[in-house]
């Protein structure tokens, strides 16, 4: 059985892309907002969350914080497409897994993603 | 009649009665009762001449004094020869005196005592003598014609001094009024002169014709011109002074002050410098316009610190951007970088020509963004021509799903960039639509308003937070989802660069109503 992940980013193309890079090794769940990622991550059983910081309603921080009041262990992968963040997300949780800035380089987060919860 | 002038008549009395009983026939002779009452009338007069002034200009007094010159007189005759010699004659010369010094009452009663007493003294000389004769006949009645006669004239002569005193009062009053008044006058044009000079504005007054009357400190200041080279010279002579004059001209021709307006002179210099300014118009005496009064500010210390607040907007802004264009280029950018990661392994067509689509998506939205801020940034001159709004917005809402009702009472035609209005209006049209559920109409009413066309574009839409509402047009800030935060702000910029102006009303959960002022065309 494929280990699942959930992908949050509120551009399409991203969820496309994390999608289509990821899809054949793992099964995959997007969604578009925060709100939606706390429920999916209350209800199903993930073993990974990708997420975006700057999104529409919910902030990535805020997401990060709701997830982790409900679930203590899922890891957690941020791809912000503000390289400067890196240090300010490492600073404010300590729960955050790893931090991918875009362009991501897809091989890279490959490795990160089988690193963590393996295939 | 002064006390030195009576004094000195009653002087030439005493010696007139003195001399006249020295030479009578009895003549005077020391211890003898005529020498006696002579020293003694020479005595009392001293003494009376020195009463104090209060007593001698009481009329009782002087009514005193003549009563008792009489009777010493009286005396006198009785004393030395009688009245059968001339020595009568000093009764005509007591009652002349008396008459001159007080009024007629006074000098008439003085008149029948000398009467009464000579006609004692004449009875007393001839026995028996008869009221018809001569001696009573002529001479009393002469008493009182010399009484009435000399009282009469003392009045006339009282009272035109009276009235030369009067009219010397009167011009002293004049005088010192008069002084007074220009002391006053004087005092009150040095408090305006020191009003004028501390005011922090300028002040120029210049007359119908254009010569300047009055200037202060401050407009020698900002013109860089001294006081002597501004006053009494025309302004129209004054380079770069035309523009002021020009207004100046106009209110005074129309009758119409000026109030708060901006304009650009040169100073001394030849360097321009703004003034913000009223012109208030001069009245004569008769109503007409007799000059005007220019008040204005120097703005060029504001306009400094004005460029210096739009370059630090202008900064911030900068920093603004360049954080959002990161993260906006970023994201096309990740999925552009990503797919043609993938490409490199994938072999099915299918997959390649999606993946392909997908870059060429980046590459699209990559290319909106820096149109946009080319279009946000961008300060070239633009190349205005005629543009029919009304045409332009039916254009673009023609591949919009979106009902428009036109609603204009004339033309619509403005001065403008296509291309830049075009993308105003797109830009607006766009922001109502997202405001609005399906069934939402756009009302888009044309107005003209001076040399302006105002546009109104409203909608029913869901409405701008009251919060909200004073950021729209700041760049980078949206209240959408997928907002970039540069539509409105482009929509300001392009609205400035055409000399507009842009209002918006809105009440939440009844819409918006966005108004946009452009130079109307000129073509009718």
């Amino acid at each position: 059985m494929k280990k699942r992940i959930l992908i949050v980013d509120d551009e399409e193309p991203i969820r496309i892309l994390l999608n289509e890079a990821l899809k054949d090794d793992y099964e995959i769940v997007l969604c578009d907002n925060g709100r939606e990622a706390v429920k999916h991550i209350t209800k199903g059983n993930f073993d990974l969350l990708i997420t975006d910081i700057k999104m529409p309603g919910t902030h990535g921080f805020e997401v990060i914080e709701r997830i982790r009041e409900r679930n203590k262990t899922i890891p957690i992968i941020v791809c912000s497409a503000y390289k400067l963040l890196e240090d300010d997300i490492v600073i404010k949780t300590s729960e955050v897994a790893a931090f991918i800035t875009k362009p991501i380089q897809i091989d890279e987060l490959k490795a990160k993603v089988f690193e963590l919860i393996g295939v | 009649m002064d006390k030195n002038k009576l004094s000195f008549l009653r002087f030439i009395l005493i010696l007139t009665t003195i001399l006249v009983m020295t030479y009578s026939k009895k003549g005077l002779h020391f211890g003898e009762p005529g020498y006696i009452v002579a020293c003694i009338y020479f005595v009392i007069s001293i003494l009376l001449s020195r009463a104090p002034d209060k007593i001698l200009a009481k009329p009782w007094f002087s009514f005193l004094t003549f009563l008792f010159d009489i009777i010493i007189i009286s005396i006198a005759i009785y004393l030395s020869e009688g009245v059968q010699t001339d020595f009568y004659l000093i009764y005509f010369l007591a009652i002349f005196i008396s008459s001159v010094s007080q009024t007629l009452n006074g000098s008439f009663f003085i008149a029948i005592v000398a009467s009464i007493i000579y006609t004692w003294l004449l009875h007393r000389e001839y026995p028996g003598i008869s009221f018809l004769d001569s001696r009573f006949l002529i001479r009393i009645p002469f008493l009182f014609i010399i009484s009435l006669v000399s009282s009469y004239w003392a009045e006339m002569t009282r009272r035109e001094l009276k009235k030369k005193e009067e009219l010397e009062r009167f011009n002293i009053e004049l005088r010192k009024e008069v002084e007074k008044i220009t002391a006053r006058e004087v005092e009150l044009r040095l408090y305006n002169e020191r009003i004028i000079n501390s005011v922090a504005s300028g002040i120029m007054v210049v007359n119908r014709d254009g010569m300047i009357t009055t200037v202060n400190p401050e407009t020698e200041r900002s013109f860089g011109y001294q006081k002597e080279e501004l006053l009494q010279t025309n302004i129209k002579n004054i380079r770069g002074f035309e523009p002021l004059w020009q207004k100046m001209e106009y209110a005074m021709t129309t009758g119409k002050p000026i109030i708060r307006s901006e304009i650009e002179i040169l100073n001394k210099n030849g360097e321009k410098i703004p003034i913000g300014f009223n012109i208030t118009l001069l009245e004569s005496s008769d109503k007409s316009i007799a000059g005007c009064v220019l008040i204005f500010k120097d703005l060029s210390e504001i306009r400094k610190l004005e460029e210096i607040a739009r370059q630090n907007e202008r900064l911030s802004y900068l920093g603004k951007m360049a954080s959002w264009v990161a993260h906006e280029i970023r994201n096309p950018l990740t999925s552009i970088d990503g797919f043609a990661q993938l490409l490199v392994n994938v072999a099915d067509r299918e997959k390649i020509k999606f993946y392909v689509e997908e870059i060429r998506k980046g590459t699209n939205r990559i290319n909106r963004i820096i149109d946009d801020i080319l279009t946000f940034a961008r300060s070239k001159k633009l190349e205005l021509k005629d543009v029919d709004l009304r045409n332009l917005i039916s254009e673009i809402v023609q591949s919009m799903k979106v009902n428009i009702i036109f609603e204009s009472d004339g033309q619509t035609k403005v001065q403008g960039e296509e291309e830049s209005l075009r993308r105003l209006f797109v830009n607006l049209i766009t922001n109502s639509m997202e405001a609005m559920d399906e069934n939402g109409v756009i009302r888009i009413k044309f107005e003209q308003q001076d040399d302006y066309l105002v546009t109104h574009v409203i909608d029913n839409g869901k409405g701008i937070d009251e919060n909200d509402l004073k950021n729209i047009f700041n760049p980078f800030f949206t209240t959408k989802p997928r907002g970039t935060g540069l539509g409105l702000a482009i929509v300001k910029k392009i609205v400035d660069d055409h000399k507009g102006k842009i209002e918006v009303q809105s009440i939440l959960g009844q819409g918006t109503k966005i108004s946009v002022w452009l130079l109307a065309s000129k073509e009718v």
